[in-house]
């Protein structure tokens, strides 16, 4: 399985991380990524990739190589912060294998209307005069709804807008609730 | 009802998830994954629109940084620049 010991001897220290990772069956494999967010974007690589096992290697702000590394099951990744060749657990983060971001601990939320007969009501008045614009509405709204456990429906407010029959029916066929238009 | 917008793109939910459980007055709550980006849900509800929201959101949106570009969903303008979070805070004290 991957270790400090063998991500240091592989890793050249640069201006981008190196994503080591290592399959069920043993495989591995190694890329540099070249990115404007190089750090956000090997995670998202290993999130991705859900590999049985991954490193990440980079350098620090105070131009300290740090390994954060994982295996499958492990509770969190560790950090760890080399000096001189020997390394410091520095911190722990989640893990990006099996990666829920749904697991991490955000904010409260509140459910617009709560009724008795209907669970909780969500009232949007969006933009949806495109594409674009209702399937950021339906990525809000999915996410919006995993927070509530109850029953749940969508109430539109179109305010004055037009919205093609066609925007309509992204809309309705994506969400996981009923809608209704006002 | 609440004020709503999203953020798209390359971002540290994590990080942003830790920041979040410091808030009182908006809501952030991740949303579903792509193989191409990460997102996360922004409610600000109608009784908590005040000053204290407002740099609750700066401080979420400085956090965001330049990875990800954010949406207000009731105007469907892309929050760009200082002039557009400016006029973002009004709309949302000001109900």
């Amino acid at each position: 399985m991957i270790d400090h010991a063998l991500v240091l001897q592989m890793f050249t220290p640069g201006e981008f991380p190196i994503v080591f990772t290592e399959d069920a069956a043993g495989a591995r494999e190694m890329i540099a990524i070249v990115s404007d967010h190089p750090l956000a974007h090997a995670r998202r690589h290993v999130r991705v990739a859900n590999p049985a096992a991954y490193a990440i290697a980079f350098v620090n702000r105070e131009d300290k190589i740090v390994i954060e590394l994982a295996h499958r099951g492990d509770a969190h990744a560790t950090l760890h912060v080399f000096t001189d060749g020997v390394g410091t657990l520095a911190q722990t983060r989640r893990s990006m294998i099996d990666f829920d971001p749904q697991a991490l601990r955000w904010t409260g939320a509140t459910a617009d209307v709560v009724a008795p007969d209907a669970g909780v009501v969500h009232v949007v008045a969006h933009r949806l005069d495109s594409p674009q614009a209702v399937e950021r509405t339906v990525r809000f709204l999915r996410g919006r709804a995993e927070r509530f456990a109850a029953a749940q429906r969508v109430i539109v407010d179109t305010d004055a807008q037009t919205i093609s029959p066609g925007l309509r029916a992204q809309l309705a066929l994506a969400v996981p609730m009923p809608v209704e238009w006002r | 009802m609440s004020y709503n917008l999203i953020a798209e793109g390359t971002l540290d939910l994590v990080a942003l998830a830790h920041l979040s459980t410091r808030f009182e007055m908006i809501e952030v709550f991740p949303l579903p994954l792509t193989d191409a980006d990460e997102a996360i849900g922004i409610a600000i509800p109608r009784t908590r629109a005040n000053d204290q929201a407002v740099i609750e959101l700066e401080r979420l949106l400085d956090a965001i940084g330049d990875g990800a570009r954010v949406y207000d969903l009731h105007s469907g303008d892309e929050i760009a620049g200082e002039a557009d979070r400016d006029a973002l805070a009004e709309r949302i004290v000001g109900g």
